[in-house]
């Protein structure tokens, strides 16, 4: 601790949680790792740090973004080419590492936070694969992590859910798995299509019934985002669709809304299921139809999941999709593992062409989203890192979305059929400073029920971002002036000056351990470890001497949802 | 000790507890004065190298940072076998199963090897023949044993003999056979086609096939073309059913040391850290032939669990080993440290990669020696390094 304060003097904060006073030059004062009151006059100040009207922004948070666990690390070993390709050696700050689009767990968090980005969230952990998941983010400096725990695929809730059980043993069961695997939420991966595809199904629609347990995905869907909502878990279920890319697929979209039923709920990597199969290849936006349905439902946010022309790699849980798009894997070669009676991993790597119809079709979806769905609060910003495209792309598609000339230029530039088939080119809209720092630290920090994170009110954590306002906002987000983690300088123009460690978010809510008599006997006998060799200790976490682990409050009835 | 512990954990129970103190050319020395000569031997090092990596998840770490910092090779003591795999894996790609989906469901064991016992010694009553499978009955899953070998097979698997060298070519026909395409020939490596194409036939009816090998014996010079063919195989049969490849074998979290190196630096392991940017090479970073091509000159040889015997090479060498690590001669400095998992927690991965295990301390000794990470780290300590970052805050919200 200590009396200090550090004065950023001078900036234009852009914090959408307050009501501005017309843009005016403001002070912020930071203190033990906080955002502080304006102090006494007589407080001590230390540094001061003259902004010169620059724009300050809370820390950004990126709520999608595949940066560790088994899968990733599996992508890291299938393509050496790229880790040759992208590499650097260690220079007395930085620890040696490389990748681009699967980036080494140091390197991640140097770029991040050479972003101004200040907390990340793993979103596909599978329980069976969540100590190596905290073991690799360990190792992710400077930023805040968190995981959400994956369901609904698992054996274990099919079986129950399939022999009757209640929804309040469900309950128990997701909360439960949220406190063993040390995750902030839950995300259901193509519901009941894992488990299918491990019975040789290759396709599983919303009513379709699982061919050995006889539920549906519907059910499977409603049942977890009921618990959710239930458990006062802030993130609603994180949901990754049925039909993954397949031409049509906006329609077992539309009908996930219409499931959910006013429940809260976060549709990931829209843009991927978003496809209708009009025109003469029978594969078309259906961008406007999605969004309608978003902007009609106010229960609902999303990510969009932009891909960026290029080289990646794409990484799912989803291995019933990954298996069936193995042909196009570029280079030819691909895994998928079926996992421990709960889930799988498939990985295919892939080029993502400007001049190819259906590539160029997706980049224009994506953007199409964001411009359509009328509320910053309820679209992120997110690549689907690395599906759509690295994180570090995030800078370009900000500057697709702030500046329609340079996006039409883009458009321009790509398969000339998709202008014809996109109503991308006639929309106008432009992205204000406002709504980027909604979209990428405010919504984000609010659908995550991140109460001191994503604004820079008195007592938030002290993750302050100073931009220079460049007219070139792709230059501008690249390259912040200044940021800071907990309070202390981190990066100066876009390099690293000084590293650290982050917490790990998780959530805890309350559930009755009876459940452990039902998971007991289960894990003896028929998975691979025992209960209590399942469950990750506080201690794994702590014990590292590598941040600590902050607990995301459950909601109470005065706080406002959607 | 829990009655589920291995055969090879029970192993380290028995090994006598080394005296806590250090050797420098066979004299024993205090801890600090064995880290000074190690650090002095690393110090003059042009070419190092830190080998062994049989260790815990933070052992690894901490050998790796401290190759990082001299610019040295890394390598498992028996990475030869996991390098098999992983040069498949860059080749091919792989589909496969862990070991919990498997017992549940498979139905069908197509193996390729031999001495499964020693090299898997829970196969059989793990994963193969679990007492309360999911998806089939206890006891119903059949399949084949291709390799060397005659003796009895287990109940419901046939025995189909063969040299290994072949597998590459017996996996080809099954695939082929598989596609309903007709190999040539009436046998292939030994086994008859008819065999061949009853176990093709197999592969087709089962719901959830497995294709298994060990890679510990398949041929030294060409495992990995073998793996690309079990993987090959494994898609053919998927075009109709399900199948998965299971590797088998592996030992000192030779497969934990490496995902460490991966996720940290984004490289496999037979990597040159800290020389600039890491370096990958599985051929020329093989630190077996490095050694016999006496291209190193200090070596760090970490043995903290079973399963990395020390190189017999002249280099010289720190050895930081278990209690009862056989020594093939005395090294410059030795270093006894704590067994992860029996003197002190930690984690290691587990053969299918999936889980990362907790390991947990269940033995307290009146001499306790240190771990390798703590005396890897107290190994850097005293080498040259540009400044450590400053952390940002230390608190812990819980």
């Amino acid at each position: 601790m200590s009396d200090a304060y550090t004065l950023l003097r001078g900036g234009r904060v852009c914090d959408p949680t307050v009501s501005t006073d017309g843009g005016g030059l403001r002070d912020l004062y930071l203190k033990d790792g906080r955002i502080a009151a304006t102090p006494p006059q007589d407080a001590r100040i230390g540094e001061v740090v003259d902004l010169d009207g620059r724009i300050v922004m809370a820390g950004a948070i990126d709520i999608h973004s595949h940066i560790g666990g088994g899968k990733v690390n599996l992508a890291r070993l299938l393509l050496p080419e790229e880790h040759r390709e992208h590499a650097s050696g260690p220079d007395g700050l930085r620890r040696s590492g490389s990748g681009l689009f699967t980036p080494s767990s140091f390197v991640t968090g140097y770029r991040y936070a050479e972003m101004g980005y200040t907390a990340a969230f793993e979103p596909a952990m599978l329980p069976s694969n969540a100590r190596h998941t905290h073991l690799e983010l360990a190792d992710v400096p400077i930023i805040d992590k968190g995981c959400y725990a994956v369901l609904g695929n698992d054996d274990f809730l099919l079986e129950r859910l399939a022999a009757g059980a209640t929804q309040s043993e469900v309950n128990d069961y997701v909360a439960w798995t949220l406190h063993a695997t040390q995750a902030v939420g839950v995300k259901v991966v193509n519901p009941g299509g894992i488990s299918a595809f491990k019975f040789n199904q290759r396709r599983l629609d919303l009513d379709e019934a699982h061919p050995h347990y006889g539920i549906t995905p519907r059910r499977i869907l409603t049942t977890l985002a009921t618990s959710l909502s239930d458990l006062a878990v802030p993130h609603p279920l994180h949901i990754h669709c049925n039909n993954l890319g397949i031409p049509g697929n906006e329609a077992v979209t539309r009908d996930t809304i219409a499931a959910l039923d006013g429940l809260p709920a976060h549709l990931t990597h829209l843009q991927f299921h978003s496809y209708g199969t009009e025109g003469d290849r029978r594969f078309s936006s259906a961008a406007a139809e999605i969004a309608e349905a978003v902007n009609r439902s106010p229960n609902i946010s999303v990510d969009v999941g932009q891909i960026i022309f290029g080289q990646t790699i794409t990484a799912s849980a989803d291995i019933m999709s990954q298996f069936r798009n193995s042909g196009l894997a570029s280079p030819r070669k691909w895994v998928c593992t079926d996992i421990e009676c709960d889930g799988g991993c498939g990985l295919v790597p892939f080029r993502y062409r400007d001049k190819a119809f259906v590539n160029a079709l997706q980049w224009a979806i994506g953007l199409e989203l964001f411009l359509l769905i009328e509320d910053p609060w309820r679209v992120y910003l997110t690549t689907d890192h690395p599906n759509g495209g690295p994180f570090t792309s995030y800078p370009h598609l900000i500057r697709l979305l702030m500046d329609r000339s340079f996006r039409n230029e883009q458009l321009a530039r790509i398969n000339p059929d998709v202008a014809a088939h996109s109503r991308l080119g006639s929309l106008e809209r432009e992205y204000t400073l406002d709504e980027i720092a909604i979209m990428t630290r405010a919504g984000p920090a609010r659908v995550l029920g991140l109460r001191d994170r994503g604004h820079l009110r008195p007592g938030a954590v002290a993750d302050v971002v100073v931009y220079d306002d460049l007219p070139d906002r792709e230059a501008m987000f690249a390259a912040p002036a200044w940021v800071f983690k907990n309070g202390r300088p981190v990066a100066r123009n876009g390099r690293l000056t000084a590293t650290g460690w982050g917490d790990t978010i998780v959530v805890r809510p309350e559930f009755d351990p009876a459940i452990e008599r039902r998971l007991k006997p289960w894990f003896e006998d028929h998975q691979t470890v025992r209960l209590g060799n399942f469950r990750i200790a506080d201690g794994e976490i702590l014990d590292h001497g590598r941040g600590g682990l902050s607990i995301v409050p459950t909601l109470t009835a005065s706080d406002p949802c959607f | 000790m829990t009655a589920n512990g291995c055969a090879r954990a029970r192993t380290l129970f028995a090994l006598p507890a080394l005296p806590a103190h250090c050797f420098i050319n066979g004299r024993a020395v205090p801890l600090d004065e064995a880290l000074d000569a190690a650090a002095a031997l690393l110090r003059d090092a042009v070419s190092p190298a830190v080998g062994g990596l049989a260790a815990d998840t933070e052992g690894v770490s901490a050998a790796l940072a401290l190759a990082e910092r001299l610019g040295a090779v890394v390598d498992h003591a028996a990475s030869d076998s996991l390098f098999h795999g992983l040069r498949a894996l860059q080749v091919t790609g792989t589909m496969t199963a862990t070991f919990g989906e498997i017992r549940n469901r498979a139905d069908l064991f197509v193996l390729f090897g031999t001495e499964f016992e020693r090299h898997a010694p829970r196969l059989f009553d793990r994963i193969v023949r679990p007492p309360t499978p999911l998806f089939r009955d206890a006891g119903a899953a059949r399949g084949f044993l291709i390799g060397p070998g005659d003796g009895p097979a287990q109940d419901g698997f046939e025995r189909l003999s063969a040299d290994l060298t072949h597998a590459p070519a017996i996996a080809a026909a099954l695939s082929q056979l598989l596609a309903g395409e007709t190999p040539r020939g009436d046998q292939v490596g030994g086994i008859a086609m008819e065999d061949l194409a009853r176990v093709a036939a197999a592969l087709r009816e089962a719901h959830f096939g497995v294709v298994g090998w060990i890679a510990a014996t398949l041929d030294p010079t060409a495992g990995d073309v073998a793996i690309e063919a079990f993987n090959r195989l494994v898609v053919t049969a998927n075009a109709s059913t399900r199948c998965a490849g299971l590797p088998l074998g592996g030992k000192g979290n030779a497969l934990g040391a490496n995902y460490v190196c991966a996720w940290q630096y984004g490289v496999p392991l037979r990597s040159r850290l800290g020389a600039g940017p890491p370096e990958h090479d599985p051929l020329r970073y093989r630190l077996k032939s490095l050694l016999a091509g006496d291209e190193v000159d200090a070596l760090v040889w970490l043995s903290a669990l079973n399963g990395a015997e020390l190189p017999d090479t002249r280099t010289p060498m720190i050895v930081l080993a278990r209690p009862g690590q056989p020594l093939p001669r005395d090294p410059e400095v030795l270093i006894p440290v704590a067994i992860p998992g029996l003197d002190h927690s930690g984690s290691i991965h587990r053969g299918d990669g999936v889980a990362a295990l907790p390991l947990r301390r269940l033995r307290t000794t009146a001499m306790t020696l240190p771990s390798a990470a703590s005396v890897l780290s107290a190994l850097l300590d005293r080498l040259p390094s540009s400044p450590l970052p400053v952390p940002l805050r230390e608190t812990a919200h819980v």
